[in-house]
């Protein structure tokens, strides 16, 4: 247990929350504002999926997707060479994908709440969709999108399974608290996975007390 | 905006410049958490300019990321299966194959069990094994318990672990009276006793980690000596420090 190990969990936490929330706002925001259509339900629904399925299969699904054994992995790897897996980048990139179901929801909830009447006054008065979005739409979901947000770091902080199989737990690269501490059980080291289980809690602390920090503030 | 730029340079920074020094990714089995990681330590002393990571999980999932491209140099696993498949594909180079230690199954029992052999396993209310469907642990104790004419007397007091931990686990606390794990995971616990040891080959079969140089290796001279070292005389003093028995070393023919 180092500083490093809980240095690098913040950094990709934080990297995975900032890459999921201009989606999943937007997702969100077309959920609850956008027109009704055949199979919106449906796509809703897949979008669920992470939540549903057990994360080692979601995992399993982005090493399809960002390994060089698929069509689109393999344009990605050596037409674009962006290799993914095995990188911090893709442990992100697991968290986010991770961490997105539980953002959307409460985003879209949030945003369906607020009444139409304002949005419909705002236009009267000229302003843009952008500009509404901005100063009307976001201020009044703020406790919404603030609890979505913790719902996305504290998911994305104790991504464990989509992790392993993406990014694998090399120490120092990409090892994660969880998959140190899910190491340290496994080898019989109780006092080191003590540690890494209060380092951890104590993480979630930090991350969670800045999000409603910036729900107050704001 | 600024987000938007955040995401687009986080997927184009990606590769970020390579450290000092060769570095070499082993894909390593979880039962050799320990061992693999000291030899890997030994193996640096003799090769300053080298450093080695190394990433555990379990044989099966190695082998799915091995498949999708990841960037493993060499892979070792906790049965000969993987690697194997892996050979059939031309993943891994049939040449570059290389069997390095054993395994042993054993029956523990915790300090206040009634269980002292496999003769009064029967005293047993559970027995902890891993699951057979899953894990090769469980699959060799169920055999064991099949070849010792045990099993249908047996096999309602059995309880699955999701792995062999997790049986081990099961034991210490006294939850089940006893349980089959391996014998290096018996010996990294002081709350568990030994109390009979299954013939490998005859119980059940042979157990064998298997490790192999993965083709797409961009340092295979490295990899092929690491894949050697394994079979050392340095490195197979410390897998039998951990527990693992030694096996006829082999290469196989390509």
């Amino acid at each position: 247990m180092n500083f490093d190990l809980v240095a690098l969990s913040v950094r990709i936490t934080c990297i995975a929350v900032l890459m999921m929330l201009p989606i999943g706002t937007a997702l969100a925001y077309w959920m609850a504002r956008g027109k009704p259509f055949p199979g919106k339900t449906a796509i809703e629904t897949l979008l669920m999926l992470p939540m549903v399925l057990p994360p080692t299969v979601v995992g399993f699904g982005l090493l399809l997707l960002l390994g060089k054994g698929t069509t689109f992995g393999f344009w990605l790897n050596e037409t674009m060479k962006i290799s993914l897996l095995f990188t911090w980048q893709g442990a992100a990139i697991a968290g986010s994908v991770m961490a997105l179901p539980l953002y959307v929801k409460s985003a879209a909830t949030a945003f369906s709440a607020v009444d139409r009447d304002f949005l419909d006054t705002g236009r009267l008065m000229g302003a843009s969709e952008w500009r509404l979005f901005r100063t009307v739409t976001i201020p009044l979901s703020r406790s919404g999108i603030a609890a979505g947000l913790s719902l996305a770091f504290a998911r994305a902080l104790g991504e464990f399974g989509a992790t392993l199989m993406v990014a694998g737990s090399i120490p120092g690269r990409t090892q994660t608290m969880p998959l140190a501490l899910y190491e340290a059980v496994q080898s019989g080291q109780d006092s080191e996975a003590n540690l890494i289980a209060i380092a951890l809690v104590f993480t979630a602390f930090g991350l969670l007390s800045l999000v409603s920090r910036w729900e107050r503030m704001s | 905006m600024r987000m938007i730029l955040t995401v687009i340079g986080t997927i184009l920074l990606v590769k970020s410049a390579s450290a000092r020094s060769v570095e070499l990714l082993v894909g390593a089995a979880s039962s050799l958490k320990e061992s693999v990681s000291e030899v890997c330590k030994s193996f640096e002393a003799s090769h300053p300019q080298v450093k080695i990571l190394v990433t555990f999980a379990a044989s099966g999932i190695l082998m799915a990321q091995v498949k999708q491209g990841a960037p493993i140099d060499v892979i070792a696993c906790a049965s000969t299966e993987e690697v194997e498949r892996l050979a059939t594909i031309h993943l891994v180079n049939k040449s570059q194959i290389s069997d390095f230690v054993g395994n042993r199954l054993v029956l523990i029992a915790g300090q206040s069990s009634p269980v002292t052999s496999l003769n009064n396993l029967m005293l047993a209310r559970h027995i902890a094994i891993s699951n057979p469907r899953t894990v090769p642990s469980g699959r060799y104790a169920v055999n064991t318990l099949r070849h010792q004419k045990l099993l249908p007397a047996l096999e309602g007091r059995l309880v699955y672990g999701e792995n062999v931990r997790q049986a081990l686990t099961t034991v210490e606390s006294g939850d089940a009276e006893a349980g089959f794990v391996y014998a290096t995971d018996a010996l990294s616990s002081q709350k568990v006793r030994v109390i009979w040891t299954a013939q490998p080959g005859i119980d059940h079969e042979p157990i064998v980690y298997r490790a192999a140089v993965v083709s797409a290796s961009s340092h295979a001279a490295l990899s092929a000596e690491f894949l050697r070292y394994l079979n050392s005389p340095l490195a197979q003093r410390i897998f039998k420090k951990f527990g693992f028995t030694q096996i006829w070393a082999q290469k196989r023919a390509s």
